[in-house]
């Protein structure tokens, strides 16, 4: 009588598996399918076989990029040497100690270059005290608003 | 016992002291500023032949184009605006107190300007205009411009800028 159930396809298994003698208490269909299934699984495993892909040229083609990307920068020697050093040694632990009021004096300069260089704008504004004409008009345009805006004093001829 | 006087113990009398020798020392500086000369200023004049037409601005009169274009091309003036700008004539004297530099204009006229000093209260500058029949008298802060204007010339009209700038300390 052969065992069913959980038990029996585990036993099949093992008889399968050639870890239990044949003959046991396994079903021998059960036995020869479990063969079977090892026999397509180890196949399909096997790189000989056409229809599975081999990943050995992927592989390889993946180890030759990473090799690549970790080849050294050609650097010049001396400043491989001295520009991470120096750098460092200026910002020390702390760069925004150094960078921030770099910056700000950075900022400060082009600033001041933009203000202080252009010399200020005159102040035109003009009061009319008197004027006197024989004939014509006179007509004084000015904007006391505006005291870069220079006053005209127009003298229009009668004629 | 014997006590030594301070001074400073009597503030009254210190202060006496310090207002006297205020005073002093601006009795003594008054004369000399009285009688320090007036300072000298430095009048420009340029005459610039102003009419309608394609726009054109001369070379020497690029540094005066933000006034140019701020008094005669953004207002209407008299049913005009002005888009050409050709330089006529230009002159410029260091010149003292009642000091005037004249010009001839292009129609023959003479055109005059006068320093006349500066005003006590606000430093401001003295000019005095004249040509032809016109007069005219304005006080201008050190370094400003003005124009005068209204003369017909051609198709145009003469605009005449003035600018007076106190001479600087040598």
């Amino acid at each position: 009588m052969w065992r069913t159930g959980k038990r029996g396809r585990l036993e099949a298994m093992r008889v399968a598996d050639g870890a239990a003698q044949a003959g046991a208490r396994a079903d021998p269909a059960e036995v020869a399918r479990f063969r079977d299934l090892t026999a397509a699984v180890r196949g399909a495993s096997d790189p000989g076989d056409a229809a599975v892909p081999s990943f050995d040229a992927m592989w390889g083609g993946v180890e030759r990029k990473l090799e690549a990307a970790r080849a050294p920068v050609a650097v010049p020697r001396e400043a491989a040497e001295a520009a991470p050093g120096l750098l460092a040694r200026l910002l020390g632990d702390r760069p925004l100690f150094v960078l921030a009021p770099a910056g700000a004096f950075l900022v400060a300069v082009v600033l001041g270059l933009l203000f202080w260089t252009r010399p200020p704008a005159p102040n035109n504004q003009c009061f009319v005290d008197s004027y006197d004409a024989g004939s014509g008009s006179v007509i004084i345009d000015q904007d006391f608003d505006d005291s870069d805006r220079p006053t005209v004093i127009w003298f229009v001829e009668e004629g | 016992m014997n006590v030594r006087a301070d001074p400073w113990a009597r503030p009254h009398a210190v202060r006496a002291a310090a207002g006297l020798a205020v005073l002093i020392v601006a009795a003594a500086a008054l004369p000399a500023a009285a009688d320090a000369p007036p300072p000298r200023a430095m009048l420009t004049v340029t005459v610039i032949e102003a009419r309608k037409g394609p726009p054109f601005l001369h070379d020497a009169l690029k540094p005066m184009w933000e006034m140019l274009r701020k008094s005669l091309m953004l207002r209407k003036s008299f049913g005009e605006k002005f888009g050409y700008y050709d330089l006529l004539s230009a002159s410029d004297r260091t010149v003292d107190v009642d000091g005037r530099v004249e010009i001839a204009l292009p129609d023959g006229d003479r055109f005059a300007a006068t320093y006349g000093g500066i005003t006590p209260e606000k430093g401001l500058l003295r000019v005095s205009l004249e040509y032809g029949d016109f007069r005219t008298k304005v006080r201008i802060h050190d370094g400003g411009s003005f124009f005068q204007a209204g003369k017909r010339f051609r198709e145009g009209t003469l605009v005449i800028g003035v600018k007076a700038a106190l001479e600087k300390a040598r």
